[in-house]
């Protein structure tokens, strides 16, 4: 059931409704009951997933939490030594570690098997044709399961919390299938985490009508994105990136562009509506996106795209892994052996390059099962990695040359500089395959003369260029806007009802009439992970 | 007290009229940017309840349907006393499901004639205008039956397909001017077919939904369209039938289904022989009558390639009073064998015969 389906808004009109109506202690069931209806409607093929993958993160975290109030009693006997109490820490841990480690194996086995063993199998397949073998291993039919990508992080970080100790275990499995199971965040997250959403869920939340506007207005911001800009951009993207060899210079920017606004205002304008509709039933999603374009760097754009990502490889990836035992082993050797203040400088930042590189690796399996994502992953890894490395040599080069790194010139410079960099890793995002990634990279610099008619051409019409660049203006002053800090629905709410009615009717209007259609639009890019 | 219940109220009165504005706004933006078309017309022709002149017998279909059946030779042959083609272009197999229970809802319709081109048997058939195939539920006045199509089709499309007729705004803005023009009629205004006169129908109007198509010089399309195999089969579309046949039966209707001659050299292509071939093995399941008009014997229905418009299969006026007469004769009896070829691979020897003598 697409977020832009009549289906799905009758489907929320109703949820919302009987939401309010009633009594509040049951408002969080009435949840669970819409989100595994709407999980019936959109797959009832591969619920079973869903059901296994609830069941062992919801057992692991019991038996987290068992475990450590079994060592609290266990520790509160009068009579134990220092000795007795460390052992009992001792058992405690690897106990723990056992559970966590195998929720981990069985929720990304699952999540490994179905989406990764075909391409594991491929890749098998060609290193026995590459020895001159003739067996083939057969791949398999599998349906990939609605939001599998989502719920399993989602549920991972439950697991890891409740063995840090910074969440308790929930002790109603139903309640738990609802922090799963959530039907807006299901198809395209955000990842949400449990010590924010829980707390939501179980609250009493009382009709307003505030609070109602709010969500339609996200949502109706999410479709002017999806509507206006990705979908219209969209065509040029695909045009470009299906016909690798057909286009050359500033057409294939133009394609890599086009592809930019289309993912952007799809993936973003798909959280807006989700976030919107979460906002009905007054559960806030965390955000997604934050002015992602006014980055300047590979790594602050990470910060401000795909926010519950990021996060979410930060501290459950990022952290233990760079402040892990060999990590710091290898930071140590490398302090030991090396005289030069820049290998001194190495051994603290090593530890750091190599988990950019882990977690970028897995981001790009996570995009998919193709060695295009798995570059796509590497390039930006590589780029932070090395941006880490030269950190050093930079500062010098700066104060060679003078140059004032706060001067508006270069922040400017920067946030240019990141953009291409972002752009560049569309190529290996879009493309059908790595090969045409090089193939289109290449083309890149291929001459073509330029003609705004060839333009106009490849976006359809005149109409649809200047709609899509008017689109863009409007998003652009937005953000431009939020990145001041302004707070665009609240100032809004301040303004006189003519502007505020104004406003929401453009919005509406615009997407009504200038707003993309065509019989395959409605999908979400996101919504197939 | 009363001053807070006032303003609650007030809240919702406003949500009232913002809601009023849109709805206002959007008919506005239908009325000036829709395109005007037959589909409007023929529709409401159906809106029969109150003048007691029931339509007994239906042609249902797309283009090929409207082209080629007169149904002025059912009413002079006796076959039915108040016929009607409601044949729309582009209509597909569910288009024809809810027309024909559209018609059915204001009429006593005790035969239906379903026009069966595999065009729009095709899983992969790409239609011509983005959600092409809401030209009929955009006509659909409000009833049981549009709800059922709004249930059964749009809950899975965008919701805009609903009520935001974007899908069939003009394509572009100079031809505004005279759109408006013609919705300003009063023959558009009261559903009369002058109203929509201005608008390209390839050919004069002939009443009774029928269009003669004026002959072309240069044909429009392939000279082989690629043929359809079984493979292609729509499953939907023959859900959709099958939707058609059980109507019918559990309505006492007489269903006959009938596929309009394309050009010989597009038979002998072998285009549509296997979709005309699974369509009889269709219909003999569901025990309906099948008339393939590609098969009718030469010597009975003269054809040549020059009496089509295009190569995929759009009649001329000409021909096609000429195929509605024997088309006529079919329908009246029972066993009609000596009109048709045995199959279709005698029907492409006598083509081959024929174009070599």
């Amino acid at each position: 059931m697409s977020l832009v389906s009549t289906g799905f808004l009758v489907f929320l009109l109703v949820g919302v409704i009987v939401y309010y109506l009633i009594p509040k202690k049951a408002q969080w069931a009435w949840l669970l009951i819409l989100s595994y209806a709407y999980y019936l409607c959109s797959g009832y093929k591969t619920i079973i997933f869903m059901i296994l993958t609830t069941c062992v993160t919801y057992s692991a975290g019991r038996l987290l939490q068992y475990s450590e109030e079994k060592l609290d009693n266990n520790l509160k006997q009068e009579d134990l030594s220092r000795e007795d109490k460390k052992a009992f820490k001792e058992k405690n841990k690897a106990f723990k570690k056992k559970i966590v480690l195998a929720a981990l194996l069985l929720v990304f086995g699952i999540l490994a098997v179905i989406k990764y063993y075909n391409f594991a199998i491929e890749n098998i397949n060609s290193i026995i044709k590459a020895f001159g073998g003739n067996g083939r291993i057969s791949a398999l039919k599998l349906l990939l399961p609605l939001g599998i990508s989502f719920y399993s992080f989602q549920s991972i970080s439950y697991v890891i919390d409740v063995y840090r100790g910074k969440v308790k275990a929930c002790s109603n499995i139903f309640k738990y299938a609802l922090f799963v199971s959530y039907f807006p965040q299901i198809t395209q997250g955000p990842i949400g985490r449990y010590d924010r959403l829980a707390p939501q869920f179980f609250e009493e939340h009382k009709y307003d009508l505030v609070v109602i506007q709010h969500g339609l207005q996200r949502m109706a911001w999410g479709l002017f994105k999806k509507f206006i800009i990705a979908d219209r951009a969209g065509v040029v993207a695909n045009l470009v990136f299906n016909n690798p060899g057909q286009y050359h210079g500033i057409y294939v920017i133009i394609g890599v562009l086009g592809y930019c606004a289309q993912l952007y205002g799809d993936f973003a304008g798909g959280i807006d509506m989700v976030m919107g509709a979460s906002e009905m039933f007054g559960i806030q999603l965390d955000d997604n996106f934050r002015q992602p374009f006014f980055s300047h760097s590979i790594g602050e754009f990470w910060r401000r795209w795909h926010i519950t990502l990021g996060t979410w490889m930060k501290d459950y990836v990022f952290y233990p892994f760079s402040l892990s035992k060999a990590m710091n082993k290898l930071g140590k050797f490398f302090k030991k052996h090396s005289k030069t203040r820049f290998g001194k400088y190495m051994a603290k930042a090593l530890p750091i390059c190599l988990a950019d590189l882990l977690i970028f690796f897995i981001v790009g399996v996570w995009h998919g099962a193709a060695w295009k994502y798995i570059v796509y992953g590497m390039y930006n890894g590589i780029i932070m990695s090395f941006s880490s490395i030269m950190a050093p040599v930079y500062e010098k080069m700066f104060k060679i040359t003078h140059i004032n790194k706060n001067a508006r010139w270069y922040r400017a410079w920067q946030i240019v500089r990141t953009f291409i960099l972002v752009n560049i890793s569309w190529y290996f995002d879009d493309a059908a395959t790595l090969t045409d990634a090089f193939r289109l990279m290449g083309n890149t610099f291929k001459h073509a003369a330029f003609s705004m008619d060839a333009v106009i051409k490849m976006f359809g019409s005149e109409v649809d260029l200047i709609i899509v660049l008017a689109g863009c203006v409007v998003w652009l002053i937005i953000s431009i806007l939020k990145e001041k800090g302004i707070a665009i629905r609240a100032s809004l709410d301040k303004k006189p009802l003519i502007i505020r009615w104004a406003v929401y009717i453009l919005l509406v209007m615009s997407v009504a009439t200038v707003g993309y259609i065509s019989s395959t639009s409605g999908g979400f890019m996101y919504a197939q992970f | 007290m009363k001053n807070k219940a006032f303003k609650e109220i007030l809240k919702y009165l406003r949500v009232v009229i913002f809601l009023a504005i849109i709805a206002i706004l959007v008919e506005a933006f239908n009325y000036v940017l829709v395109q005007p078309g037959y589909a409007r017309y023929i529709i409401h022709t159906a809106d029969n309840s109150e003048t007691g002149e029931d339509y007994d017998c239906v042609v249902v279909g797309a283009s090929h349907g409207r082209a080629s059946i007169d149904p002025h030779y059912f009413l002079e042959m006796g076959y039915a006393s108040n016929p009607i083609n409601m044949c729309i272009q582009g209509a597909t197999v569910i288009d024809n499901y809810y027309m024909v229970r559209e018609v059915c809802r204001n009429n006593d319709v005790k035969k239906i004639i379903l026009e069966l081109d595999y065009q729009y048997w095709d899983k992969n058939q790409s239609l011509d205008a983005d959600f092409g195939d809401l030209i009929v539920y955009g006509q659909l006045p409000f009833s049981k039956v549009k709800l059922e199509y709004i249930a059964n089709e749009l809950m899975t499309k965008d919701f805009r397909t609903i009520y935001f007729r974007k899908y069939a705004f003009a394509k572009k803005w100079a031809i505004l001017k005279k759109y408006v023009a013609i919705k300003k009629t009063d023959a558009y205004k009261n559903y009369q077919i002058e109203g929509v006169a201005g608008l390209d129908t390839e050919g004069p109007y002939q009443g009774l939904g029928f269009f003669y198509r004026t002959k072309v010089t240069n044909k429009k399309g392939k000279l082989n369209p690629s043929p359809w195999t079984y493979d292609d089969l729509n499953p939907k579309v023959q859900k959709y039938f099958e939707k058609i046949v059980s109507y019918c039966k559990d309505n006492d209707i007489e269903l006959i289904c009938v596929t309009t001659p394309i050009p010989p050299s597009s038979v002998a292509a072998g285009a549509a022989n296997e979709a005309n071939t699974y369509f009889k093995q269709i219909c003999d399941e569901n025990n309906v009558r099948y008339i393939d008009g590609n098969l009718i014997k030469n010597e009975i229905l003269n054809v040549s390639d020059d009496d089509f418009s295009d190569w995929e299969g759009h009649m001329n006026g000409e021909l096609a009073e000429q195929f509605s007469e024997i088309l006529t004769e079919i329908l009246k009896k029972d066993d009609c064998k000596d009109y048709f070829y045995k199959d279709y691979d005698e029907c492409i020897e006598a083509i081959k015969i024929r174009s070599n003598s």
